[in-house]
């Protein structure tokens, strides 16, 4: 941009303009400071850091009080690895439908179609899972109540699913345009084209794909609290109830104490998460940046 | 590789994109088939009685809270994301400066809404001691938009900018008159778009509101320190307490009509903004 | 031009690219084991003929063949029945800007082949080889076959392609400007190889260089928005045009 020559009124404008910048910078660090005070790390009044230990259990109401959220690591784990497990193969086979072997109409119906599936709040998520896989999961595989980490998991599969197919296509659509003739000009398949040359020149979109995925999954709260289960206990296993993070602060916030060792705890995994989700999109904003420049190659 | 292997790679690619497109029209179809017929003009107008609490009556409470947090959280999010959004375009002259905000806001827009509500709890309803209100949510809602404004106002501004900047600079006027007569008008329909997506995020999001300014019942008179009722935190309750399924498919149905609508209005502002 | 000679043979070709027609009754004839330049100023169709004879010109999106035939060796590619996978090696094509594959030099110059089952495993580096002499290229990489493909120069990489296309065993090889991206000495580095192949493989080139087509091609077909302006021996075509546009490109060229 050349050099600003400016009048009153332009600076008038700037100065706005660098106020709203600042401030919105501002409130994005705060926010960041604030959840880090809360846990209690720079007043010393921490709770230590066996609350990140799978074994220390979660017993706020015992003598004396423990406060591990080591279930809710264990829960969220199982949860978006199952969802993941779902909806990266299945996204990124979207991905590759809309990018090359769909007929054009249909390629454009999947987008409105994605951005619906994207569009549908976690809340309706969560009440929809509740009215079909709980009860039919409770019906099928005779338990108490359908809740499961594994009904979370398909649902939270569905919403993560639109991200991971989007962001896939993204990708795909641009290397199968630079590739497609030369490689299906020497007579191989479809599959050929995928397996040998497309998948190793996509892979950085589709990795940013997947870790879209993940921290949309990590971040998830109501539907995983609607469907997950309710219980502190460890889970064993997919078909038992859970209580992933979000689900565990949405759940315990409301009847604690603001600065007790209880609050301190919520807001240590808090920090927990947030520090997984900003390097995961930090991790994408890179990625994304190297298949660009992998393309121009 | 064998025709056989071939035509299991094609046949999988199309059944994962025909589940893609049945997928949405099955959720949001079950979720209409059933909330039409819970449908009244009593549950838009009404407020919640019965008993249990909710199980009868409206949910206009809800839909006016909403609105209410919403129109408050832009108050402050739209000055500011497109103030912001502004300078990022127009006047900032270091590109280094220009790119770590924006990696800041893109990478905080990825923040899960539960962290915002977490934040909002601690620091408007606690610390601020607003207590659980329309203001502590409304604002909490406003950081949450905050960076999708920002986003898409930088990024309509430099578009538009783009293409008409030095035009309109080469005839001597200073860069307000440039601004307020030709870009802000050019970006309009632009930024608009991305605003009525932010709306919608938010609207729909119960994670920010639940701790910060949400409550299970209210009359439904809105004040700035007093607590309201939501429609995503209205569907939550009415399902894990176990009130009434048919209100939940209701509000349930609002709730995605009310976004559907948002995201038409966006695509209609997208094709308007083409044929400009 | 003798009938027997014929491999290719064009029949009233109609091509469109998103409804607009681009190719208009094209007839034509490619004879065996001879180079035919296919001309014409732009947009006169030369790169939609070439890629619809071995159907990759469908590959584009809103390119269509609506009418006509392509005959090779007696039998339409447009018949329903046809493999088309199998015209493709039959028929292989070399493009304008050459594109290395993520894998190895060797592994580029297998690729067609390998899939093709036309490989067997202890003779991977042999057939490389084979291929990577006759385009003239193993000298140069022959202690790095495992490299990375990317790491050629465009030169090396155009000829790479070509390499790759004669791994399958084609009839037929397409060209479309082969050497428009080229610098001077690959560009005569490939011409030679055009004028090498010739005796075992039937070439059709598109190009706009006059003085290349005659120094290679022994039959030139110059296209005028979309159909046949004039066809021949180059030598004859070049030395006596009937057609006016024709006249005029080549007087331009000389001026």
């Amino acid at each position: 941009m050349p050099a600003l020559s400016l009048s009153p009124r332009d600076r008038l404008l700037k100065i706005l303009g660098s106020f709203a910048l600042a401030l919105s910078l501002v409130a994005l660090a705060l926010m960041v400071v604030f959840l880090v005070k809360e846990t209690g790390l720079l007043d010393g009044t921490f709770p230590g850091w066996s609350i990140f230990s799978l074994r220390t259990p979660w017993l706020p109401l015992a003598t004396p009080p423990s406060f591990g959220f080591g279930h809710a690591l264990v829960a969220t784990l199982i949860v978006t690895g199952f969802s993941l497990a779902l909806a990266v193969p299945l996204g990124i086979g979207i991905g590759i439908f809309a990018a090359e072997l769909a007929p054009p109409w249909m390629g454009k119906a999947l987008q409105p179609a994605l951005e619906l599936l994207a569009g549908i709040p976690g809340v309706v998520y969560g009440f929809f899972g509740y009215v079909t896989f709980v009860r039919w999961f409770g019906d099928w595989f005779n338990l108490a109540t359908g809740e499961t980490l594994m009904t979370a998991g398909l649902v939270l599969a569905c919403m993560i699913l639109p991200f991971i197919a989007s962001t896939s296509a993204e990708a795909l659509k641009v290397v199968y345009r630079d590739y497609r003739e030369a490689v299906l000009g020497l007579g191989v398949t479809q599959g050929c084209l995928f397996r040998r040359v497309v998948l190793k020149k996509a892979f950085p979109g589709l990795a940013a794909a997947v870790a879209l995925g993940l921290a949309r999954a990590l971040g998830e709260t109501l539907a995983v609290l609607m469907l997950a289960g309710k219980t502190a206990a460890m889970p064993g296993g997919l078909l038992s109830r859970g209580q992933p993070l979000t689900a565990l602060l949405a759940t315990e916030l409301g009847e604690t104490a603001a600065g007790s060792p209880k609050y301190r705890t919520l807001f240590s995994a808090a920090c927990l998460l947030l520090l997984a989700v900003a390097g995961l999109n930090a991790l994408i904003l890179l990625l994304k940046r190297r298949l660009l420049e992998q393309l121009h190659d | 590789m064998t025709s056989f292997l071939d035509r299991l790679f094609r046949g999988s690619v199309w059944l994962c994109g025909l589940v893609g497109l049945a997928l949405p029209v099955w959720i949001v179809g079950f979720i209409l088939a059933h909330g039409a017929r819970a449908l009244s003009w009593n549950l838009l107008v009404g407020r919640p009685s019965g008993f249990p609490l909710g199980s009868e009556g409206g949910i206009l409470p809800a839909i006016l809270g909403s609105l209410a947090l919403v129109v408050l959280g832009l108050a402050v999010a739209l000055p500011i994301g497109l103030g912001a959004g502004l300078y990022l375009a127009e006047f900032c002259t270091s590109p280094n400066v220009r790119a770590w905000s924006r990696a800041a806001v893109e990478v905080l827009a990825g923040v899960p809404s539960v962290l915002y509500g977490l934040f909002g709890y601690a620091f408007f309803v606690v610390f601020l001691r607003m207590g659980i209100s329309l203001l502590a949510g409304g604002l909490v809602l406003g950081l949450v938009m905050l960076p999708f404004i920002l986003i898409s106002a930088q990024e309509a501004f430099t578009a538009v900018g783009a293409q008409y900047r030095e035009a309109t600079l080469s005839l001597g006027v200073d860069r307000a008159a440039w601004i307020l007569g030709v870009l802000l008008p050019k970006a309009r329909s632009r930024i608009l778009a991305g605003l009525v997506l932010a709306v919608g995020h938010a609207m729909g999001s119960a994670a920010p509101v639940l701790f910060t300014a949400s409550v299970f019942y209210s009359k439904g008179g809105l004040a700035f320190g007093q607590p309201v009722m939501t429609l995503p935190t209205h569907l939550y309750f009415l399902v894990s307490e176990g009130i009434s399924l048919e209100h939940a498919f209701a509000t349930a149905l609002i709730l995605v009509a009310g976004l559907f609508l948002f995201n038409s209005a966006a695509m209609l502002l997208r094709y308007y903004m083409r044929e400009l | 031009m003798n009938m027997d000679a014929c491999l290719v043979d064009v029949e009233a070709l109609v091509a469109v690219y998103d409804r607009v027609p681009i190719l208009h009754q094209v007839s034509a004839r490619f004879a065996e084991h001879q180079v035919t330049a296919i001309m014409g100023p732009s947009g006169s169709g030369k790169s939609t003929l070439l890629r619809a004879l071995n159907r990759t010109l469908e590959l584009s999106a809103g390119a269509r063949v609506l009418g006509g035939k392509v005959r090779i060796r007696g039998r339409d590619v447009y018949d329903r029945s046809v493999d088309i996978r199998a015209l493709r090696k039959q028929v292989g094509i070399v493009q304008q800007r050459p594109l290395a594959f993520p894998m190895s030099i060797e592994e580029n110059v297998l690729f067609g082949r390998r899939h093709h089952g036309h490989l067997r495993r202890g003779d991977r580096e042999a057939t490389a080889a084979l291929f990577l002499e006759r385009v003239g290229l193993w000298a140069e990489v022959k202690h790095r076959l495992n490299a990375p493909a990317s790491s050629l120069s465009i030169g090396q990489l155009q000829r790479l392609c070509l390499a790759r296309t004669l791994a399958n065993d084609p009839e037929v090889i397409l060209m479309d400007e082969p050497c428009s991206a080229l610098d001077p000495e690959s560009t005569s580095t490939i011409e030679a190889l055009i004028r090498d192949l010739k005796t075992t493989v039937t070439i059709i080139i598109v190009t706009h260089n006059m003085a290349q087509a005659r120094r290679v091609s022994d039959q030139a077909l110059f296209l005028f928005q979309g159909a046949v302006a004039e066809a021949g021996p180059t030598a004859e075509v070049m030395a006596a045009p009937k057609h006016p546009q024709v006249r005029r490109i080549i007087q331009h060229e000389e001026n």
